[in-house]
């Protein structure tokens, strides 16, 4: 059943009070630049809050949330990014860059944040998008719901993000 | 240090997220569709310049060759915007809330179809005005030298042949991306592997 715009209004206010913060990590991970960063952050918005009048409660208000953020910004990367989409690599090819010192430390916040901006921006938009979907906590199951990849695959993509991680860092890598 | 850490890490980031109030939302979303009108009519001025220009043309050039070389490129023009206003008005589906592989692959095959496809309906429209537009510019010479064939035949028949291989490679390399995402992880490797092998073999 169609949503009345009160119901969007009020959808789009719980929306932004559960996964605001969350939705500025996203629109970070899709552009660095911060003025066009604020121009996709508002566009984010604007989606969110059109998608709603067709919102029929059939997933949870996470799974379209997180489903129209990153389909928004797959968009983005494919208007904005589209000559260097070519230098962009599924997680299976990424390799961390070979002059860095190895390991780091994750008390050095700063450089754990670039590091893993660093293997997020080389990928194509479907693994950045489960890698994303994995650092803020999602689990499998939900990630599986909300990409549309099996659960399986899933599961392999993070443990090879956790394993360059672990070469990154002194990681270890523990389940979830 | 376990991914826990990691996690905190990431979600620790000062994002500086300030949503926007409902009633900016509204007037923003109501605007939307204004900028789609706004950004269509800006071509449409750039197809009638063009129609201008031929137009214009057809009257002043001295020799027919080169008045219905012009009328071929004026017409081509017009059928060129026909065309952008018959696929930009096609409703888009209510796609943003689909699974993201979904979504990604829907993208993909709207570009790779639309550059699959720029031959036919914005290249080959424009050929036989150009064609004989550039004979006509030949003919007015005095002597016609192999430089002067080259420059005025050989060099715009160069850019469209090149306009349609660069965008049919660049449809093929969106096939791959496509087939790809269907593939177990070690099919995937070998698919990208022949692709960047490909690439770096390209001139």
């Amino acid at each position: 059943m169609p949503c009345t715009q009160g119901d969007q209004d009020k959808l789009f206010e719980q929306a932004m009070a559960q996964f605001g913060q969350a939705l500025g990590r996203i629109a970070a991970a899709y552009e660095a630049d911060a003025e066009r960063r604020l121009d996709l952050l508002q566009d984010l918005q604007i989606a969110l809050w059109r998608s709603f009048a067709s919102y029929d409660r059939r997933c949870s208000l996470k799974t379209w949330v997180f489903r129209i953020a990153h389909n928004r910004g797959t968009s983005y990367i494919l208007r904005q990014k589209r000559m260097a989409l070519s230098r962009l690599c599924n997680i299976e090819d990424y390799e961390l860059p070979s002059n860095q010192p190895c390991p780091e430390s994750l008390t050095d916040l700063q450089n754990a944040k670039a590091a893993i901006h660093q293997i997020i921006d080389a990928l194509h938009p479907p693994d950045r998008q489960i890698m994303l979907l994995y650092l803020e906590d999602l689990s499998g199951t939900e990630i599986a719901q909300i990409t549309g990849v099996s659960a399986g695959a899933v599961a392999t993509k993070i443990s090879r993000f956790k394993a360059l991680l672990a070469r990154k860092f002194a990681f270890s890598g523990d389940a979830q | 240090m376990n991914d826990r850490q990691i996690k905190t890490v990431w979600q620790d980031s000062s994002s500086q997220f300030q949503p926007m109030s409902l009633g900016e939302v509204h007037m923003r979303a109501a605007q939307f569709s204004d900028v789609v009108r706004k950004r269509n009519l800006r071509e449409y001025i750039a197809g009638y310049v063009i129609v201008l220009v031929f137009c214009f043309y057809i009257w002043f050039l001295p020799i027919p060759i080169l008045k219905i070389g012009s009328a071929l490129t004026a017409a081509a023009a017009l059928f060129v915007m026909w065309q952008l206003h018959r696929r930009s008005s096609k409703p888009q589906p209510e796609t943003d809330a689909e699974a993201i592989v979904e979504h990604y692959r829907a993208n993909l095959v709207r570009e790779r179809d639309m550059l699959a496809s720029v031959g036919s309906w914005y290249l080959a429209p424009f050929i036989p005005g150009f064609a004989l537009f550039s004979a006509g510019k030949l003919i007015e010479r005095d002597h016609i030298t192999l430089g002067s064939a080259l420059l005025n035949i050989g060099l715009p028949a160069a850019i469209f042949a090149g306009i349609w291989l660069l965008n049919k490679n660049a449809a093929r390399r969106l096939q791959r991306r496509i087939d790809a995402l269907y593939l177990q992880p070690v099919d995937v490797e070998r698919a990208l592997n022949t692709e960047a092998l490909e690439e770096k073999e390209a001139p």
